[in-house]
């Protein structure tokens, strides 16, 4: 996002592939879905079944390559003073900035995808209400430690 | 899974409770079950569901196995999860207290459930369930020892303010009160369609009973149709005015009847450090602010009210709100300008000029207008393309155009104003946002009671060339938040980094 205070780090690696991998499935039945209804229209209207598979199948391929690549490359997040900067978003951009004095507990969460590559996702609770809870997904598991410490230290200082 | 020497386990009790809490799901799949046992051998069938209790049960004792607690130096930490692993880090000094929760089902175990409530939003920030009745209340004396010690603060004042501290002082000063003769002035402001309902269905039983007397309806409205069109006309206005009147005055009195109820007795008390609310005419309810929980002030006021001066203040509370004490408190429902302020004053909150405040971007007005009725646009450009081939196509398309261009003026307007009424600016170290034409809220807000400030901008806002700024803070309601909605990005980060600085400071 344009005029953002601080440069942000862009996610590891390992998430492309967790993000890849679990747009797949969705992907794959809209492309079966595309030739579904293609070949309800074969039968009932008598159009041919490639058209809507085409036109099905390729948004199906844009949304199993391109968007998740797209979403990765949007993430971002940096530690600057004693504040946590998370942006992401491809269509509507989000920044939000979490000061780690008012984090109240912290979450070190990875599924059985990202274990696999070497992934984790950071959750920050706030004591608010609508944006409470702040997630990162696809930090390395020492990162994610290391800013849990960080939190830690800061929470320590300034009581609420 | 690394677990340290004093990382515990729940009590394997829990396994049994879980899978006998989950028991009266499986009375839905009994008439399935036995449907194919039908065609099954008795043993077989038998053997299918003790072979899926069984698998339940494995599924229960991996989480079981899965789940652990241990209390650090200066944290609770709980790890869980059988394939999504998770670590929950909570420091004491966030742990507010430590309730212990005892369900029959969990009694007769003689099991307990520790619940760590911390400043969040009452979700699932520490829960340990179940572990046994001893150890429940060891953990409570060791977290709330150590929460204490964090804390550096009296233990009384953790919980709830009301628990050990000196009974009320008889020289409190009263901040505010309502006369009897303001508590009706005020109920007409609160006008109420609610009871309409009611009392419709009560006329349904008591049409009978009520004696409309001489009065004839339909002998009347015959007669008007026998002398003349007109006074047909006439007849059925005044019919319908006669019934809307009666339908308006029962909702002022059903307002005024409903705010007499809540706010008979009005009073505001400053007990030095926290405000003491007293209202009620059947029901007296009592509750108690500590101001130092106190995360922002919000003005709402209706369209006549505001004409007429008056306005309402409610001041929102850390707080899980179960025990009454979080959400928002109504400090003063009806008050004068002059009022309002003698109530923020020992926050030292003060009421912002409207003149000091910045509006939002014009764009906003164009964004509201897109959003509203935009969505048009698709079924307007379809029929157009439609047109060619079908020619009811064409009529769609002319009724939907012009119903289109006949909502673009007041849609327009009503925009135009709304973008009038939405002023946002930081004075001092309190960041002040105010929203709404005919119903307005002004928020008040110590910048230091922000928590995660979010900057927005939608795949619209980006082509106008507008952002939006939301900040969170303890205990807000979903609905109504100081948003500050379409300000040119680089407003919205300067608000941004002017606010970030003030949240340092205690």
């Amino acid at each position: 996002m344009d005029s953002t205070p601080v440069a942000l780090n862009p996610l590891e690696p390992g998430q492309r592939w967790v993000m890849l991998i679990l747009n797949a499935i969705p992907s794959l039945m809209l492309a079966a879905g595309g030739v579904g209804l293609g070949m309800v229209l074969q039968d009932n209207l008598g159009w041919p079944w490639w058209p809507s598979f085409a036109i099905l199948g390729l948004i199906a391929l844009w949304g199993g390559t391109g968007a998740p690549l797209r979403r990765f490359r949007a993430w971002g997040w940096a530690l600057a003073d004693d504040e946590l900067h998370v942006a992401y978003g491809v269509w509507t951009q989000v920044h939000t900035i979490v000061p780690l004095t008012r984090v109240q507990h912290i979450d070190v969460a990875q599924g059985p995808l990202q274990r696999l590559f070497g992934v984790a996702t950071l959750i920050v609770h706030t004591a608010g209400a609508a944006h409470a809870t702040v997630s990162l997904p696809g930090i390395s598991r020492a990162t994610a430690e290391e800013l849990r410490d960080v939190v830690r230290t800061h929470v320590r200082a300034e009581p609420w | 899974m690394v677990m340290s020497e004093f990382a515990r386990r729940l009590h394997p009790g829990t396994i049994a409770l879980n899978v006998i809490r989950g028991a009266p799901g499986f009375v839905f799949g009994i008439p399935a079950f036995l449907a194919i046992a039908r065609d099954f051998d008795l043993w077989l069938a038998g053997l299918i569901g003790v072979g899926l209790a069984a698998v339940v049960g494995a599924f229960q004792f991996l989480s079981w196995w899965r789940f652990t607690y241990e209390l650090t130096d200066d944290a609770v930490v709980v790890q869980s999860g059988v394939l999504s692993r998770n670590r929950r880090t909570i420091p004491f000094d966030r742990v507010q207290d430590v309730d212990i929760e005892r369900k029959l089902l969990a009694r007769l175990f003689g099991l307990a459930r520790v619940n760590l409530e911390t400043g969040g939003a009452g979700e699932n920030e520490g829960a340990l369930d179940s572990v046994s009745m001893a150890e429940a209340e060891r953990l409570r004396g060791v977290i709330r020892r150590r929460a204490a010690q964090a804390h550096a603060e009296p233990l009384a004042d953790v919980g709830g303010d009301a628990v050990a501290v000196a009974p009320v002082e008889h020289d409190a000063p009263v901040l505010f009160s309502m006369t009897l003769g303001r508590v009706l002035y005020s109920g007409l402001f609160r006008f109420s369609l609610v009871w309409l309902a009611v009392i419709a269905g009560a006329f349904q039983y008591l049409d009978d009973w009520v004696p409309w007397g001489n009065i004839e309806v339909d002998d009347l409205r015959s007669r008007a149709e026998a002398a003349s069109a007109t006074a047909e006309a006439a007849f059925v206005a005044g019919v319908t005015l006669t019934v809307i009147f009666v339908l308006f005055l029962l909702g002022v009195i059903a307002g005024v009847v409903r705010t007499l109820l809540r706010d008979y007795g009005f009073t505001l008390t400053d007990e030095g450090g926290r405000y003491r609310r007293v209202r009620g005419l059947l029901t007296r309810t009592e509750a108690v602010v500590a101001l130092r929980r106190v995360q922002l002030a919000v003005i709402e006021n209706g369209f006549v009210m505001r004409l007429l001066g008056w306005a309402g203040v409610k001041l929102q509370t850390l707080g899980s709100g179960e025990k009454g004490e979080g959400g928002r408190q109504d400090v003063a429902p009806f008050a004068r300008a002059e009022e309002i302020d003698t109530v923020l004053a020992p926050l030292s909150l003060e009421r912002a000029d409207p003149d000091a405040l910045v509006r939002v971007s014009t764009m906003h007005v164009l964004r509201m207008v897109i959003t509203r009725i935009g969505w048009m646009i698709a079924p307007i450009v379809a029929l157009v393309i439609a047109r060619a081939n079908l020619a009811e196509a064409a009529v769609f398309l002319a009724v939907l155009m012009g119903l289109f261009v006949f909502l673009l003026v007041p849609v327009g307007i009503v925009a135009a104003l709304q973008r009038g009424h939405h002023r946002y600016g930081l004075i001092g170290r309190t960041f002040h946002v105010q929203r709404g034409v005919l119903g307005q809220k002004k928020w008040i807000v110590p910048a230091r009671n922000i928590q995660a400030i979010t900057v927005r901008r939608t795949w619209l806002q980006r082509r106008l060339g507008t952002a939006s700024v939301y900040s969170d803070t303890a205990g807000a309601s979903m609905i109504a938040t100081p948003s500050v909605e379409d300000v040119r990005p680089g407003e919205a980060w300067a608000l941004v980094d002017a606010i970030r600085p003030l949240r340092r400071v205690r």
